[in-house]
């Protein structure tokens, strides 16, 4: 376009662009950019779910240390001794959710990580998938000083054989805040449908401890909560219909749940205590996590050391120091989320005040016991679905999200 | 290389351009061609293509296979019940579109007749500046807005307007909102530009004819902004349809509406990702709403072709 014609006769340069013209080529833009938009969707909570160096990109070998992990594990205060003693540098890979550390780990090529942290039920998966090796417990003596459920959680064990040393577990009891819920009314599951919490209640976005607590809430003796057979199915999704008026937030986001209790926007949730145990330390004491007398379920998280690894000595240094007391207290009392520690001996390097927020204080009801220990003996853990398809289970939770 | 063209019956207003096949042409348009080739028309095919695709053992594996569209369609009304988040995706997009445009009508009216034109560029950069903003901390900002302990509750509370919160947040009406911050600046722009290219002669003679100022305006501004109008519409509603954050953050992921307490079809993607990431799948759940978007974007294409 010469000059004589962006400067047409009025001397605007905007007047000599037909404005049809102009707003086509701009709606054309428009929809690139929102299409765009659409496909990075995903782009937020992957963004959010990883650390800024990504092993993915530089397989490990020599000095550097691949791991893939939930959050928490990559912080200075866990990893930083390790770091220090064995002069290497652990590069993270952080997930949300055991079917996105599958598709991470399937995606890489073989050798990018040397060590994961899995959930109990996701260890059994990295097993069939020749992903994982056995572990030799005479590498572990920590392990007689884990509580006695972890010692051999069937999660990390394959028979007899060990695959994954535990690292950190919690729970996903009912969340409240006090100023509007006391705890006295809490007392079952069933609370959750009351229809003054309506609009009033968040949920974390997985349907595996979601639909496991619906599942305890109505077949509490059952020893598997998800040992389902159809029809109990069928009665777990109506009971999540039951409770859909009252849920306000459903999020996958650990940091929206937390501001959400913290903004008043919720007042309650199955998101247990590892969710809200930030903000109590920030002093909203007004904040407590409360297991119904059904039970709940428990989430465990292990390491484990990876087959393809091209550096197993130092990634079995890492499982090992990831089972020291030391390391389990700091990853127990991480800042992207609490947890309880199974080395009993980690509250040794706890303070009064941690030990306080974790639970590593007597129980109200049973003073000859810690909360963590009643947690523990109330809680059972989370699995995979035993006698349906996953995808089951998953399209069940997505009508409860579209009930 | 170059030719003077005339267009018969007119005097020609554009003398020189590039010969139909010159070289300066494809040179010209080169940049465009490949920009748009590398960063929309190949991430878009190759997105419609995924959705052919299969998964095992938790590996997208290339192929030809249908299996995705039909458990698609097949839970379209039962199971995932797509139709419904496709039904308040729809609905969102629609209110929201049509509050922007009334919001910003106005505003883009005050600004081509009623601020001095020195001021004009200087007021709409103003009215556009959100947009350098970082979209995703003017959602949590107006969370601490729009919630229960937030700003706007704090102050109807003073006054003594309300007695409890007003429930804003975590409803479709807090989607809404952070769409309508989004767009705004995007409808003003394009209402700004479009009564801008109005005819000044024309709003003259109205006036001599004896047309009071509405008349002026509901028979010669309005329907000559009716383009502007109209390609408004089409950005609001695809924005809308593809926005996922303001749904999440502001909307709870799961908003109430009129229609009730489904997510909008953005969020249903963005979860089954989460939940199972089925890559496959999940493209195929994007290419559907792309296709909706592609429906709105040629409606709006054609009539203003019709207008025109």
């Amino acid at each position: 376009m010469n000059n004589q014609n962006m400067n047409s006769s009025n001397g605007s340069f905007w007047r000599s662009i037909s404005r049809r013209r102009f707003i086509q080529y701009t709606s054309l833009a428009g929809l690139a950019a929102a299409t765009t938009k659409l496909g990075s969707c995903a782009a937020p909570q992957e963004q959010s779910a990883t650390t800024e160096s990504s092993p993915a990109a530089s397989p490990t070998g020599g000095g550097t240390l691949g791991v893939l992990t939930w959050a928490g594990y990559d912080e200075p205060e866990v990893i930083g001794k390790f770091e220090q003693e064995n002069g290497v540098k652990v590069e993270f890979k952080t997930y949300v959710g055991g079917e996105q550390m599958l598709q991470f780990f399937n995606q890489s090529p073989p050798g990018t990580f040397d060590g994961i942290i899995s959930d109990g039920e996701y260890v059994t998966k990295l097993m069939e998938m020749g992903a994982i090796d056995p572990l030799n417990t005479a590498d572990f003596p920590e392990i007689a000083n884990f509580s006695e459920t972890y010692q051999k959680f069937p999660g990390f064990f394959q028979g007899e054989q060990m695959m994954a040393v535990g690292t950190r577990f919690g729970n996903y009891g009912i969340a409240i805040n006090t100023k509007y819920i006391q705890p006295e009314e809490v007392t079952s599951w069933n609370f959750l449908t009351d229809p003054k919490l309506q609009g009033k209640v968040a949920f974390f976005d997985w349907y595996l401890p979601n639909m496991g607590n619906a599942s305890m809430a109505l077949f509490p003796d059952n020893p598997n909560p998800y040992a389902l057979t159809d029809e109990q199915l069928q009665q777990v999704k109506d009971w999540l219909i039951k409770v859909k008026p009252n849920v306000a937030l459903i999020t996958p986001n650990i940091q929206d749940i937390t501001n959400a209790f913290i903004n008043e926007s919720v007042i309650a949730g199955p998101v247990g205590d590892w969710l809200i145990q930030n903000a109590i330390a920030d002093g909203k004491t007004n904040f407590t996590a409360i297991v119904p007398k059904e039970g709940a379920i428990r989430w465990s998280e292990g390491a484990t050391l990876c087959s393809a690894s091209n550096n197993k000595e130092l990634a079995l240094k890492w499982v090992q120091y990831m089972a020291s007391p030391e390391t389990q207290a700091r990853v127990a009392n991480a800042k992207a989320y609490k947890g309880i520690a199974p080395n009993l001996e980690a509250q040794d390097f706890m303070s009064d005040e941690e030990k306080q927020l974790l639970g590593y204080v007597p129980d109200q009801d049973n003073p000859d016991k810690t909360v963590v220990e009643v947690q523990l003996e109330r809680t059972r853990a989370r699995q995979l679905p035993v006698n349906q398809p996953e995808q089951a289970w998953q399209d069940i939770y997505n009508e409860f999200k579209t009930s | 290389m170059t030719k003077q063209i005339s267009i018969p019956g007119k005097r020609s207003r554009i003398r020189w351009l590039p010969q139909d096949n010159s070289l300066l042409k494809y040179i010209c348009l080169a940049p465009a061609v490949i920009y748009d080739s590398i960063f929309f028309l190949l991430p878009l095919v190759f997105l419609v293509w995924i959705g052919f695709w299969s998964v095992e053992n938790y590996r997208a594996v290339p192929g030809f296979s249908l299996a995705n569209y039909s458990d698609i369609f097949s839970q379209f009304f039962v199971k995932s019940r797509y139709a419904y988040a496709i039904a308040q995706s729809l609905w969102v997009a629609i209110t929201t579109t049509a509050l922007g445009i009334l919001l910003c009508y106005p505003f883009a009216m005050a600004l081509m007749f009623l601020v001095p034109e020195r001021l004009q560029r200087l007021l709409l950069v103003l009215a556009i500046t959100p947009f350098w903003t970082s979209y995703i901390l003017r959602l949590y900002a107006w969370q601490t807005i729009l919630n229960n302990n937030g700003l706007l509750n704090t102050l109807l509370i003073q006054l003594k307007w309300v007695e409890q919160p007003v429930t804003i947040m975590f409803t479709q009406w807090g989607t809404r909102i952070g769409l309508l911050h989004y767009l705004a600046p995007i409808i003003i722009l394009i209402l700004y530009l479009v009564l801008r290219n109005t005819d000044r002669s024309l709003l003259g003679a109205a006036r001599n004819l004896g047309a009071t100022q509405w008349q002026t305006f509901w028979r010669v501004i309005l329907p000559l902004s009716k383009p502007g109008i109209v390609y408004s519409a089409v950005f609001g509603l695809i924005i809308s349809l593809g926005d996922v954050l303001s749904g999440i953050i502001l909307g709870g992921g799961t908003g109430q509406s009129v229609l009730g307490k489904f997510p909008l079809f953005s969020t249903v993607i963005l979860n089954e990702y989460a939940a199972s990431t089925n890559l496959p799948r999940t493209s195929a759940l994007a290419t559907i709403l792309i296709g909706i978007m592609m429906i709105i974007l040629v409606s709006g294409l054609k009539l203003t072709e019709s207008e025109s």
